[in-house]
């Protein structure tokens, strides 16, 4: 069992030879047709990314299922083609899960880490991260219009250090495919949740096909309508030069960020 | 009239905030989903100014032409419609904890009666959606761009 908790932490090693273009190629079809079918999705703006190796950072949505991750994969891949590597970083819960960690590990989806980052930016490759993470995927419904990056700055000076700038992607009604009624931090941590997996949240949901959940360990998202936007490079190096002010690029980008969900936010004709 | 409002905290003082806001010919750069904001004569941020003014809501861009009716260095600018659809809008600035609080309230009126107040309905809640956006993008340029 402890071994078990430990893997469970850990996670998979970033081992970037898994990724699998033909693998990828081969999956687009179906992506696209959930994204279009199911999702109605739309993904604007993937004109602005620069050539060379950049840091998507994103706002995470949808619980347990954050399906607005594979549409963007999805742009990506037939935006730039396959060849293009882009890794993303994710919790070890999901690249060491049975079945669907290979799967994910195939898609170029790596352990979160800062050195697995690094590395795949000597490499060359593209990376995608949502710094927010558990607690941004699983926070309340009523809040689905706000970034919550929880203060963390990682993804800033792993940026800096490497000298690439950052993409912003802002996705918007992928947090409507489930109903996060309160996040349970609180219960999270009475349970050492965070202790034992680094988990912060323990939500409770209105979701289908199980109508109220605790914890969202799977549900079927609803078909809403989904619409993710890139926005303009940020380069940090540019920007501040060598004597850069980390809590003010954190407001900066979350800031920017921020007005580029409620701008997409806009485009809903009803709440829902 | 359908009323709809919303405000946001701005870390920087009135009267900073009050020069973005009363550079009316600036208005679309910060004001989401104005599509169309053009001055019809002189501009100079006086009341008696005039705009012709498209502002996207749904499917279409509702518009007209509008007066400004109240500018209060550094506290707050008001317009109202003469043409087109009917509406009054203000924008307001307090003092809040060392930065502003800032505030726009927008009134509209529609024609017809149980229609009409089922598009207010739908409309309105569009509309707040894009005074959010607006006092968002608002704040982000008072804070980081000028």
């Amino acid at each position: 069992m402890a071994t078990d908790t430990k893997a469970l932490i850990a996670g998979a090693q970033a081992d970037f030879s898994e990724r699998d273009p033909e693998f990828i190629r081969r999956q687009l079809p179906l992506l696209w047709l959930l994204s279009t079918l199911y999702f109605r999705a739309e993904v604007t703006g993937m004109e602005k990314v620069p050539d060379g190796p950049v840091l998507f950072v994103g706002n995470h949505n949808g619980g347990s299922m954050p399906l607005d991750v594979p549409i963007f994969l999805l742009a990506f891949n037939t935006y730039f083609s396959v060849d293009r590597p882009l890794y993303a970083l994710a919790h070890a819960m999901l690249t060491s899960a049975p079945g669907l960690g290979a799967i994910a590990r195939r898609f170029g989806v790596i352990t979160a880490g800062p050195e697995a980052a690094r590395q795949a930016f000597d490499q060359g490759a593209s990376l995608l991260v949502y710094p927010g993470g558990d607690v941004e995927v699983m926070r309340p419904w009523t809040k689905r219009f706000e970034i919550n990056f929880d203060g963390r700055k990682g993804f800033l000076k792993l940026a800096y250090d490497a000298g690439v700038p950052i993409v912003p992607v802002v996705t918007d009604g992928m947090h409507d495919s489930l109903i996060v009624l309160t996040d349970g931090k609180r219960l999270a941590k009475t349970l050492r949740l965070d202790k034992l997996g680094r988990i912060k949240v323990l939500p409770i949901a209105l979701a289908a096909p199980f109508g109220i959940t605790v914890g969202d360990l799977f549900h079927v998202p609803f078909p809403v309508k989904v619409r993710t936007n890139v926005l303009d490079p940020i380069d940090l190096r540019d920007k501040y030069g060598d004597d850069i002010d980390w809590d003010h690029a954190y407001d900066y980008v979350t800031s920017t960020m921020q007005v580029g969900l409620k701008k997409l936010a806009t485009k809903r004709t009803l709440p829902i | 009239m359908y009323a709809v409002g919303h405000s946001i905290h701005i870390r920087r003082p009135v009267e900073d905030v009050f020069k973005v806001v009363c550079d009316l010919p600036s208005l679309p750069d910060w004001f989401v989903g104005i599509e169309k904001w053009e001055p019809i004569g002189p501009a100079h941020a006086s009341v008696g100014d005039r705009y012709r003014v498209l502002m996207k809501v749904g499917s279409i861009a509702a518009g007209g032409q509008v007066v400004i009716t109240e500018v209060i260095e550094p506290r707050s600018i008001a317009w109202r419609s003469e043409l087109g659809t009917k509406h009054t809008a203000r924008f307001i600035l307090d003092p809040e904890d060392g930065g502003s609080r800032a505030s726009i309230e927008l009134a509209f009126e529609l024609s017809g009666a149980v229609s009409s107040r089922l598009t207010e309905l739908i409309s309105g809640a569009m509309v707040r959606r894009s005074l959010d956006a607006t006092l968002e993008q608002l704040r982000h340029h008072c804070e980081f761009e000028v």
